[in-house]
């Protein structure tokens, strides 16, 4: 048996060494665009948890600034002048147009928190909830108990909504990082049930510039 | 007919670029269109190294996807299907070496399994032979052997994908033969026949 006829013979057997069947193209077209899909947004909730202190930090300026803002808000809904003439400066500030601007700090949050918690029940469902939630969920508990202290409160529907907020932001705030499988569905489990997710998107605008926000958080 | 076929391949590439520029900014179209385009050869591949249909739908996604991913560092010096091959190979032959640890374990075990029983089983036959030793053989021969013999690709194809130059691709194919033989040696007399 010469070298020739050995790799004669080789090349012949062969071609029968695994034999591919068809090829799966629509269902792993499919896989791929979701593994991409959830690769992105996974992208995107580790961009916003990136770095716990730089996180911490913006997220500190931003709940004192909103603090802030809501104080102003509080104080102006709170003043009354005496002689009962409004000046140019009360009209600028007229407490028909401070819902306006406390609307929209009210919106951004719900928005934020609906990013937050969109991804945190989907990465239980995949079963992914090996990174670090406490933080970006204290800082939402922050605002959110900022808020329930507020005017926001006067209104029943947001009083609740932010109600259902804390207690499940105080549950994932608890959480510690892939050692709380079960506690985890549970939390996702009481999302459903409650249907936070649902009040939050009937409450919050489904404007896409407020989902720009999440990387504030 | 020369000048014809370089035209064609130069046209296939022209229209891969404007794909390729298509893909990077975004546009899913064309990302399907790239994928079908090589999907076939790149599934072949995975299936011919792991004979088993699981196994190679996830290489062959695992390397669609971080072709996307990665689609900005394709400086288009080579073709876009050499190019995704040597992700592909890569995806492969990572994969293939964690799936070896994991069957050697459950080999190990069997094995124990195995101690002291009979071994009536029959000898297999020559293709089950072949196949097994083809099993057998170090990754990296394997691997050209695979793809040059199996799949039929050249020693250029080889080398641009594995990283490797062109004579250390034909070395390792000679290689692997020596070692297909010596494994078959009992065989000696059917191969000719």
């Amino acid at each position: 048996m010469t070298e020739k006829q050995f790799e004669e013979f080789v090349r012949r057997a062969a071609r029968d060494y695994n034999i591919p069947p068809d090829v799966p193209r629509e269902d792993m077209w499919m896989a791929v665009e979701l593994a991409r899909a959830e690769r992105q947004s996974r992208g995107a909730l580790q961009g916003v948890f990136v770095s716990p202190w730089v996180r911490w930090g913006v997220g500190l300026a931003a709940t004192l600034v909103l603090g802030i803002g809501i104080g102003m808000n509080l104080d102006r809904l709170t003043y009354r002048p005496n002689t009962g003439a409004v000046s140019t400066v009360d009209a600028a500030v007229e407490p028909s147009s401070r819902p306006d601007a406390y609307r929209m700090v009210v919106m951004e949050h719900l928005g934020r928190t609906e990013v937050f918690l969109t991804m945190f029940r989907a990465d239980v469902r995949a079963g992914r909830t090996d990174y670090e939630l406490a933080n970006p969920a204290r800082e939402l508990l922050t605002t959110t108990r900022l808020l329930q202290g507020s005017p926001a409160s006067e209104d029943t529907r947001l009083r609740e909504l932010l109600d259902d907020l804390e207690l499940v932001l105080v549950q994932i705030a608890q959480l510690r990082g892939g050692q709380d499988g079960v506690e985890a569905d549970l939390i996702a489990e009481g999302i459903e049930q409650r249907e936070v997710l649902l009040k939050l998107r009937a409450t919050a605008p489904a404007d896409p510039t407020l989902r720009g926000m999440q990387g504030v958080i | 007919m020369e000048a014809e076929s370089n035209n064609k391949s130069l046209g296939s590439r022209v229209d891969e670029g404007i794909l390729i520029a298509r893909v990077r900014k975004g546009d899913p179209a064309a990302e399907r269109q790239l994928y079908e385009a090589h999907v076939d050869q790149t599934y072949r591949l995975a299936y011919r190294f792991t004979g088993d249909d699981e196994l190679a739908r996830d290489m062959t996604q695992e390397t669609f996807i971080r072709a996307f991913d990665r689609i900005g560092q394709f400086r288009g010096e080579a073709a876009f299907g050499t190019w995704l091959r040597s992700i592909a190979t890569s995806v492969i032959y990572n994969g293939l070496r964690k799936i070896k640890r994991f069957r050697q374990r459950e080999f190990d075990l069997d094995e124990l399994r195995a101690t002291g029983s009979s071994r009536a089983e029959a000898e297999p036959d020559l293709k089950d032979k072949l196949r097994r030793a083809i099993d057998d053989l170090p990754h990296k021969y394997r691997m050209v052997f695979v793809m040059h013999d199996v799949e039929g690709y050249t020693h250029e194809e080889i080398s641009s994908a594995l990283g490797t130059q062109v004579g250390t691709s034909k070395a390792q194919l000679s290689r692997a033969r020596a070692k297909l033989r010596e494994s078959l040696s009992e065989f000696a007399g059917e191969w000719a026949s």
